[in-house]
C-alpha cells in the first residue's frame, strides 16, 4: 500500500493530509470527503490510481485526525469551508490542482471553481443547491440527550445504493459511528445553507459530474438541474451511476476512478 | 384488512423473524414505550417492552401520544417505494410521513421507527 499520512499546519491548525505517492507529472488530485467524515475515503480510489496521479486527501477541521478550530469550534458556511480547503491546497505548495469531492465536497468543488484558479474539478453527489435537511435534526446533531452515531444511522443507511457490497456498506455505517456532533452538525448546516447557483456559469474549468442515481436525498434530478446551470465552462462530462448511492467514492471506486482517469486524460 | 388487522401481522413479524434484527442492529432492545402509527382515518399503537411487542391497541393510548409516524394514503404509498424513514422525512422530497410526539424522544428512537415502519411497508 503506497497511502501514507503526515500533518501540516493550516492557519495555526494541525491538518492531517494523506497521498498516495502518485507520479509528479503536473497533475494533482486534491480530495474532499463527505460530510463529518474523513479522508480515508479515498483509500481504494488513491489505491488504483497510485500509478497514475498524486492525490492528496486531508481531514478537514474536526473530522478526523485534525484539530478543532480554536475553542473547538467548527466551520459551518461554505465561504469560510471553500477558503480553508484553498489555504490548505496553498500550504500543500499545489498549483492548478484538481479539486474532486463528494456529497458536501460534490458541493464546495463548485464553490471552490467559482472563486479559486483551479485546473478542473469532479463532483460527485454533488450540486449547487441543496436545502434538504429538516431543522430539528440539525439542532440534535449536538445535543446531550441524543447520540449522534446511532440516532444518525438510517439517514446514511438509506442513501446507499442497492448494489454496493456489504464489506463497503460496512465501512459506510462505520463512518456514521465514529462521526462526532458537533462536526456533523456544522457540515449539514453548511450543506443545508449551500446555494451557489447564481455563479455557476462565472464556472469555466473542465468538469466531470458523477452521480450515483441510486440516491435519494441528493437526486440526479438535483445534479441535472446543477448541471444545467454550467453554461460557460469549457468542457463538461456527465456520468450517471445507475444502482449506485451517495458515497459513490467508496461504493464503487472503480468506476469512479475510470471516469476521473478518461476526463484528465483529456485535460 | 384494515389497519389494526395489519399491525397484528406486523407484531408477529417484529417479535418473531425480524425480531433480532430489529433489538440488535436497531437498538430496539433498549426501546419500552409506544410507537403509534397513523393512515389517514386509521390509528394503531403498539406497545413495547425491551424492544418486544407486547400490545397492540387501537387509537391513541390514554397516556397520551410516545411518539409515532402518520401519513394520508399517497405517503404511504411513497414509503413503500424507498422504505426510508430518513428519505420520507427530508424536507427536500414530496409526500413526507409526520413524526408524532417530543423531537427528542423521537429522534433518540429514530432507527426503531425506522426499521418498524420498513418492516410494516413489507406487508402494507
Amino acid at each position: 500500500m503506497a497511502i501514507h499520512g503526515f500533518y501540516i499546519k493550516v492557519n495555526g491548525i494541525k491538518i492531517y493530509c494523506e497521498t498516495n505517492n502518485g507520479p509528479d507529472d503536473g497533475n494533482v488530485i486534491i480530495c474532499l470527503h463527505t460530510a463529518g467524515r474523513e479522508n480515508r475515503q479515498y483509500h481504494d480510489m488513491m489505491e488504483i490510481l497510485q500509478d497514475k496521479y498524486k492525490m492528496i486527501s486531508f481531514d478537514m477541521p474536526a473530522h478526523g485526525k485534525s484539530w478543532p478550530l480554536p475553542g473547538n469550534k467548527v466551520i459551518n458556511n461554505y465561504v469560510d469551508y471553500g477558503k480553508f480547503v484553498w489555504s490548505v491546497i496553498e500550504e500543500l505548495g499545489v498549483k492548478d490542482p484538481i479539486v474532486i469531492g463528494c456529497s458536501m465536497g460534490g458541493n464546495i468543488v463548485y464553490h471552490i471553481a467559482q472563486e479559486y484558479p483551479v485546473k478542473a474539478i469532479c463532483s460527485m453527489q454533488g450540486a449547487d443547491y441543496t436545502p434538504t435537511i429538516n431543522e430539528d435534526i440539525l439542532e440534535l446533531l449536538n445535543h446531550p440527550y441524543v447520540n449522534p452515531q446511532h440516532s444518525h444511522l438510517e439517514f446514511s443507511e438509506c442513501l446507499i445504493g442497492k448494489a454496493t457490497t456489504q464489506e463497503r456498506k460496512d465501512f459506510i455505517l462505520w463512518g456514521v459511528l465514529s462521526e462526532i456532533g458537533i462536526t456533523k452538525q456544522g457540515d449539514l448546516t453548511q450543506y443545508n445553507g449551500f446555494d451557489v447557483r447564481d455563479k455557476m456559469d462565472q464556472i469555466k474549468c473542465p468538469v466531470l459530474v458523477v452521480h450515483g442515481l441510486d440516491d435519494k436525498i441528493a437526486t440526479g434530478e438535483m445534479a441535472e438541474q446543477t448541471i444545467s446551470r454550467l453554461t460557460n465552462c469549457e468542457n463538461l462530462v456527465y456520468k450517471p451511476i445507475p444502482d449506485y448511492g451517495h458515497f459513490i467514492l467508496v461504493e464503487n471506486p472503480e468506476l469512479v476512478s475510470e471516469y476521473l482517469d478518461e476526463f484528465i486524460r483529456t485535460l | 384488512m384494515n389497519l389494526y388487522e395489519k399491525i397484528l401481522e406486523l407484531k408477529e413479524k417484529i417479535n418473531g423473524e425480524e425480531a433480532e434484527l430489529f433489538k440488535e442492529f436497531y437498538y430496539g432492545k433498549f426501546f419500552s414505550g409506544d410507537i403509534t402509527l397513523s393512515e389517514e382515518q386509521e390509528t394503531v399503537t403498539l406497545t413495547f417492552h425491551k424492544g418486544t411487542c407486547i400490545d397492540v391497541v387501537k387509537g391513541i393510548p390514554n397516556t397520551g401520544v410516545d411518539i409515532g409516524v402518520s401519513g394520508s394514503k399517497d405517503d404511504w404509498d411513497k414509503f413503500v417505494t424507498h422504505k426510508s424513514l430518513s428519505v420520507a422525512t427530508n424536507k427536500g422530497n414530496s409526500n413526507n410521513l409526520t413524526t408524532l410526539g417530543g423531537a427528542i424522544r423521537f429522534r433518540q428512537n429514530f432507527n426503531v421507527v425506522a426499521q418498524l415502519i420498513r418492516v410494516y411497508a413489507s406487508i402494507r
